[in-house]
């Protein structure tokens, strides 16, 4: 049989993504499709024998009955709402701040970069000390704030203050990829466009809001939806609730774990949704996605 | 190229007087440009200083409020006691072999169909496409019970295998984001190599081994620091699949400690305090820096290349 050229080139692409669509349905298709049939179901049996259908039966369970999921849900929407413009701007201060032409900058960046080898998991939460218990709270309150400081304020104006700095201590631990991509960002931006404008006299000020600003929207709108994506891979409250209702708890419920999963899957996608609505007008060039 | 100037008369006519202060200006603005960077440097190190004093505090200094940064005598039994609490050598071995072939998986099937997304066009393109943005933004809690069940009938879920096999496959921890990765990298990179190839008889498989992967380099560095460190803390998707003790890995080993000793110092009674002689923070930091020290060891390798990596990869669609 003979193919027309670009039939054989529609084939051959077949053989490198091929492979992994076909995984693609059993690993992801197939789980998708399954726990939201299953968020809308009743296991009368754990073997998944026996599955009726109850509508929105465990959903209603999410927001009505159960006491816990709610507080611990809106706890991780808020962290993320917060902590998502922070890590934004935060990052793409460092990264001016270290693109600048100084010295030791190899340095700098290995060193914002370090948290990132702590993952995003236990580890972090430990040292960052990120509202398990007091003592270890101090950790990260201490870092910002010295003790005299501290006992002058007295301990709730030092509560304030701290819970702000220990914010922005997680907030700059969060950033490590997100400084050096808008890092890279920067860089990319040709050397030429800042010569012309300050042969007009143009100050640094302005060439911050009119040349390196614009350049790299398509880089912050990267960065912000790498740092979504980063936070459903967190060890938060919320995540270790859905995966222990489902596997660890005493009474295991495996359809209201994957309610609970479809109520935050929905909320990461509605933030996403959001970030590219607000963002899209100010990007001047998306690489084709 | 110096690009901290500060205004300027636009006829470039600037008196001397002017310009001497300008310089003044100038340096006092670099000073604090560091003394700022040298802030933040404390706030990213404090932590890591934290773990690593404290992991050499006897019970004693632990105790003793005066005894701050500097610890009386250097305690090396910490590591020791977290050392045999951990069974290093096996749990090293466990998260070292789920690390490395994920990895390795990782960085060639995530090339792999990175470079088909990148050069063909085929039927069902969009429908994949949607594919990749989909493994990227579902959160894997979403997803965890019907990949559990399907494990599970490969009789396959209470092993290691469902934390590196789907890795193979472009799956995985982040695979979503490594392929999007290589596919930027892949768009930027001129076809004229690879077209060469073709013409000198190369298929569509030689080209990719022996031309498109080794051109990729720089963003072959970036996928593996960032897989070898996200599959060595993941500590998420191990606790589901590993139920038996002597597969567990080293990241799952950490909250137990720590309930240990949190358990230590928050119980009365004379026998907590005994127990709380031998766990103390000390040794639940000792055990932590044995954990990450691995990923700092093999950072320092890489360090210089991955940075390199993440400027030449197209990440940022340069």
């Amino acid at each position: 049989m003979k193919l027309s050229f670009s039939r054989r080139k529609s084939l051959t692409g077949y053989i490198f993504v091929g492979p992994w669509l076909l995984i693609g349905m059993a690993m992801l298709v197939y789980p998708f499709v399954f726990s939201l049939l299953l968020s809308f179901s009743e296991l009368k049996n754990i073997d998944f024998s026996n599955m009726s259908f109850v509508g929105f039966e465990n959903y209603k369970k999410a927001f009505v009955t159960d006491i816990n999921f709610l507080p611990l849900f809106w706890n991780t929407v808020a962290d993320t709402l917060i902590n998502l413009p922070m890590i934004t701007v935060t990052s793409l201060l460092l990264a001016i701040m270290v693109s600048r032409n100084i010295k030791g900058q190899g340095f700098f960046r290995s060193v914002f970069f370090l948290p990132v080898l702590l993952g995003t998991g236990f580890v972090m939460n430990q040292l960052l000390g990120a509202g398990v218990d007091d003592s270890s709270m101090n950790v990260a309150r201490g870092i910002l704030m010295p003790e005299i400081v501290q006992e002058y304020l007295g301990p709730e104006i030092t509560d304030i203050i701290g819970g702000f700095f220990s914010r922005i201590t997680m907030v700059l631990w969060k950033s490590g990829v997100q400084i050096i991509m808008t890092l890279a960002g920067i860089q990319g931006i040709s050397g030429a466009l800042y010569e012309a404008a300050k042969v007009d006299g143009a100050t640094e000020w302005e060439m911050f809001w009119k040349i390196t600003l614009p350049m790299i929207t398509p880089v912050l709108l990267l960065t912000t939806v790498y740092t979504i994506v980063a936070s459903t891979v967190e060890d938060s409250d919320v995540v270790n609730y859905i995966v222990n209702t489902a596997f660890k708890s005493t009474n295991v419920n495996f359809e209201y774990s994957a309610a609970m999963g479809w109520i935050y899957f929905l909320f990461i996608l509605a933030l996403i949704g959001v970030v590219f609505i607000f963002m899209k007008p100010f990007v001047n060039r998306v690489s084709e996605v | 190229m110096n690009r901290i100037k500060f205004k300027r008369k636009p006829d470039g006519f600037i008196l001397s007087s002017e310009k001497m202060f300008h310089k003044f200006y100038g340096v006092i603005a670099k000073v604090l440009l560091y003394i700022l960077l040298f802030d933040l440097v404390y706030t990213f190190l404090y932590p890591f200083l934290y773990m690593l004093v404290t992991s050499v505090k006897s019970p004693e200094d632990i105790l003793d409020v005066t005894v701050n940064w500097i610890p009386n005598s250097v305690y090396f039994k910490n590591y020791k006691l977290s050392y045999e609490i951990l069974n290093y050598p096996l749990r090293f071995f466990n998260t070292f072999f789920v690390t490395a072939v994920a990895t390795l998986g990782h960085v060639f099937s995530c090339a792999y169909v990175g470079y088909g997304f990148a050069r063909y066009k085929f039927a069902g393109k969009r429908f994949a496409f949607i594919l990749l943005l989909l493994s990227i933004i579902v959160p894997v809690q979403t997803i965890i019970i019907p990949r559990y069940l399907l494990f599970g009938a490969m009789g396959l879920s209470t092993s290691s295998v469902p934390l590196w096999l789907p890795a193979l496959f472009g799956f995985g921890l982040q695979g979503g984001l490594f392929i999007f990765i290589f596919r930027q990298f892949f768009l930027s990179l001129p076809r004229s190599l690879e077209e060469a190839a073709s013409i000198d008889g190369c298929g569509p498989l030689g080209t990719f081994f022996k031309i498109a992967l080794p051109s990729s380099r720089s963003s072959i560095m970036v996928v593996l620091v960032l897989s070898i460190v996200w599959h060595w803390n993941d500590y998420y998707e191990p606790s589901v699949y590993i139920t038996t003790q002597d597969k567990y890995l080293l990241p799952m080993m950490l909250p137990e400690l720590y309930n240990l000793m949190n358990g230590a110092t928050s119980a009365a009674g004379e026998a907590a305090a005994e127990i709380s002689n031998v766990f103390t923070e000390g040794v639940a930091m000792a055990a932590t820096a044995l954990t990450v020290l691995p990923i700092f060891v093999i950072y320092m390798f890489l360090q210089k290349k991955f940075v390199q990596g993440i400027e030449k990869s197209g990440i940022t669609g340069e």
